[in-house]
């Protein structure tokens, strides 16, 4: 694959992650949910890598994969170590994982189920960094009170437990949190999407002062390609639980390559109202991850459908450098971006 | 009638709460016009009062919330020669009301799932809404009711009428809730973030949906949402709400392209934009929303505001005056 992937920080090859369907007393295996089906990607150091697709696509289990917060059916997840080695997270034991963890961590999306309302945010960001035995006793408070300054909040709210903060600042906590142990990359999924547009301007600012601060890698995933286009540096459009579309920010708004990515820019309302665009509307809704189509997974959907995407599915090809799409007629068609 | 003449008139409506902790006044003297055949978009952040006004309008507030002004409705058919009805003079739970409810103003919600039983098919409880309304027979509203499923785009509803709402998928359901709605022909739709749950290519189908069912059957909508980008889509005229409050009252043209007040104008600078240079920098407002209980005097947005004026913002409430045609806005920058 050309020059993809030097310099990356993690490179995910062939993950697979199916969920199997049971049925009946004797729990039958009756089919799989291809949630995440035969991915590659990889993310640079210091890069954001925007996930975007809409629900169900396979964005919040490709994130748990490459964590292995859930175990991946197949494939490999290749992380950098300090010697800048490539070693596979898929296949470690027990304790080398633990210490491979805090490189990297994790934002949820929902601020109020994912903080323990029991514990106080010295608890809360203190755990991860006792369980990687990093400080104790007077240096874990002194370490939690700069964590708690680098992310806006006030360090006079310490004892304070999540129910007295507001959306945007649990999340602040969320954060505070996953940067404890010192992490390399942080997969941030959907951190803004449960928060108003004004405190959502000041937690993807503060995402990106942190990543400038700390040299942070992001795995930022979002439904919201807005976002996702201001925060990213390059961007995977998922459908149906496959990477359709993968390249640098611009070009995917600009120049998108695949007939979904189109749809998608097409799809997002536009705050303007003097903006007429002919929209592409597309039909129908996203296919079934346990039943997926016949070929192109989007053909059902797809105004440029031929033939042969019924019965082909086509692969993910590099059609320019670093340019990723799996489109039967990736080259010939013409495709509308966002009209800057 | 002339275009702009008005089928909704809310004056100075107040809804609070009566709660332990003090009055919660979700919604605290707010007036519109809803015009006839024409989208009054409200928006604003959660917790500014968007769902309470809708609720007041319907005179569904729950306890302890009591309203207070005028919401005067322009009736239908044989009654409208008898006038403009006040809705606030009404028993929430008397006969008339509930002839207006779905029949005059209908109302769709964020999750058709809250609206629909999940006991009964959706054709019943469609068939069950225009027997309610209509003079006609079982048999003629379920005719009724299986057009209307196709006119929302539900593909054979013939078969579909059957099934409960579980069965549909999150678009489908909120087709189904846009067809009961749609059943009895309402002069006024009130659709309260109808596409947020949804993901995008759906709320593009929904929207497009919505827009044309509007041309088609002439009726007022008041859309509401806190996503900017489907405001700018759908409406005609836009009512921008903070802590209870419209701060600024105005076209869609004029909302987006010459926005007045300090909370419009940092709200639109706050979203990302696409085709824009990522990476920037957005400009976020400061703090968060307060719950609108006990507030100090002045100005709602005081303690966020950029340009407030010390002495004068934090003295007094800016009332919400006309500074251009059509163009109104509450804030002491302007008067
Ligand atoms: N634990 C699980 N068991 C069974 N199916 C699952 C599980 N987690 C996710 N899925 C299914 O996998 C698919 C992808 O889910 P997810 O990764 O959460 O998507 P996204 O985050 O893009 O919305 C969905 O169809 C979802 O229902
Ligand atoms: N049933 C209720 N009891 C008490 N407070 C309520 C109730 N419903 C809404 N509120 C409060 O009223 C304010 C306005 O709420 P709402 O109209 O739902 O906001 P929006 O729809 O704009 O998000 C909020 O502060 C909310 O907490
Ligand atoms: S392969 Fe065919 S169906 Fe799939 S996106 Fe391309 S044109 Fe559409
Ligand atoms: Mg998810
Ligand atoms: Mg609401």
């Amino acid at each position: 694959m050309g020059n993809n992937g030097n310099g990356a920080l993690l490179k995910v090859k062939s993950l697979k992650r199916y969920f199997p369907i049971e049925k009946g007393f004797w729990r039958k295996v009756v089919g799989y949910v291809k949630a995440v089906d035969d991915i590659d990607l990889h993310i640079k150091e210091g890069e954001t890598l925007g996930l975007v697709g809409e629900s169900g696509c396979g964005k919040t289990t490709t994130g748990r994969c490459i964590l292995r917060a859930i175990e991946p059916t197949e494939g490999e997840i290749l992380f950098k170590t300090e010697d800048d080695k490539m070693i596979d997270i898929v296949r470690l034991e027990k304790k080398e994982l633990r210490r491979m963890r805090k490189d990297m961590q994790m934002v949820f999306q929902d601020p109020y189920s994912s903080l323990d309302p029991r514990m106080t945010v010295l608890d809360i960001i203190g755990e991860p960094i006792l369980v990687n035995k990093i400080a104790k006793g007077k240096e874990l408070q002194e370490r939690v009170k700069d964590l708690v300054k680098v992310v806006g909040l006030n360090i006079k709210h310490l004892k304070r437990y999540p129910h007295a903060f507001s959306g945007g600042q649990r999340q602040r906590i969320g954060i505070a949190r996953a940067l404890a142990p010192n992490p390399k990359l942080v997969v941030a999924d959907e951190p803004v999407s449960a928060l108003d547009v004004s405190v959502q301007a000041q937690i993807l600012n503060l995402l990106q002062d942190l990543q400038e601060k700390f040299n942070l890698t992001y795995l930022f995933i979002a439904h919201d390609l807005s976002v996702i286009e201001h925060i990213s540096d390059r961007v995977a459009v998922m459908y149906v639980g496959k990477i359709v579309e993968m390249v640098e920010t611009e070009e995917l708004f600009l120049n998108p390559q695949h007939p979904y990515t189109e749809a998608l820019l097409s799809a997002v309302p536009k705050p303007d109202p003097r903006l007429k665009m002919e929209r592409i509307i597309l039909s129908g809704e996203v296919a079934n991850p346990a039943n997926p189509p016949s070929g192109c997974y989007f053909h059902p959907r797809c105004r440029y459908a031929k033939e042969i995407c019924k019965k082909e599915n086509p692969e993910l090809k590099e059609i320019n450098p670093e340019h990723q799409v799996s489109c039967h007629f990736a080259k010939e068609l013409s495709l509308q971006g966002i009209v800057a | 009638m002339k275009n702009d003449s008005s089928l909704l008139e809310v004056n100075d409506l107040k809804a609070y709460f009566y709660l332990d902790e003090g009055v919660l006044k979700a919604v605290d003297g707010v007036s519109f016009k809803v015009r006839k055949e024409k989208v009054l978009g409200l928006v604003g952040e959660s917790g500014c009062g968007k769902s309470v006004t809708a609720q007041s309008i319907l005179r569904i507030v729950p306890a302890p919330g009591k309203i207070e002004g005028k919401i005067l409705l322009q009736r239908k058919n044989g009654n409208a020669k008898k006038g403009p009805l006040d809705l606030v003079r009404l028993d929430s739970r008397g006969k008339e009301i509930r002839s207006i409810r779905g029949k005059e103003i209908a109302m769709i919600f964020q999750e058709p799932m809250t609206s629909f039983s999940p006991l009964h098919t959706i054709g019943n409880q469609i068939i069950e809404a225009i027997l309610l309304h209509q003079d006609v027979n079982k048999e003629e509203a379920r005719k009724l009711a299986i057009d209307m499923l196709d006119k929302v785009g539900i593909a054979t509803p013939q078969r579909r009428i059957d099934e409960y709402p579980h069965q549909l998928s999150g678009g489908m359901r909120q087709r189904g809730m846009i067809a009961m709605a749609l059943s009895c022909n309402p002069s006024i739709l009130i659709a309260d973030e109808p596409t947020t749950a949804l993901d995008v290519t759906v709320q593009a189908q929904i929207l497009e949906l919505m827009k044309s069912l509007q041309a088609k059957f002439g009726m007022s909508i008041i859309y509401i949402t806190h996503n900017l980008g489907v405001i700018a889509e759908i409406s005609d005229e836009v009512a921008a709400m903070y802590l209870g409050r419209i701060v600024e009252y105005a076209s869609v043209d004029d909302l987006f392209y010459d926005p007045l007040h300090p909370y419009t104008q940092a709200l639109l600078r706050s979203i990302p934009r696409m085709g824009k240079k990522a990476k920037a920098r957005l400009e976020s407002i400061e703090g968060t929303v307060p719950l609108p209980l006990d507030l100090p005097v002045g100005c709602g947005f005081y303690a966020r505001c950029g340009q407030a004026k010390k002495g004068i913002c934090n003295k007094d409430m800016p009332p919400l005056v006309e500074v251009k045609k059509k163009h109104r806005v509450r804030c002491f920058l302007y008067n």
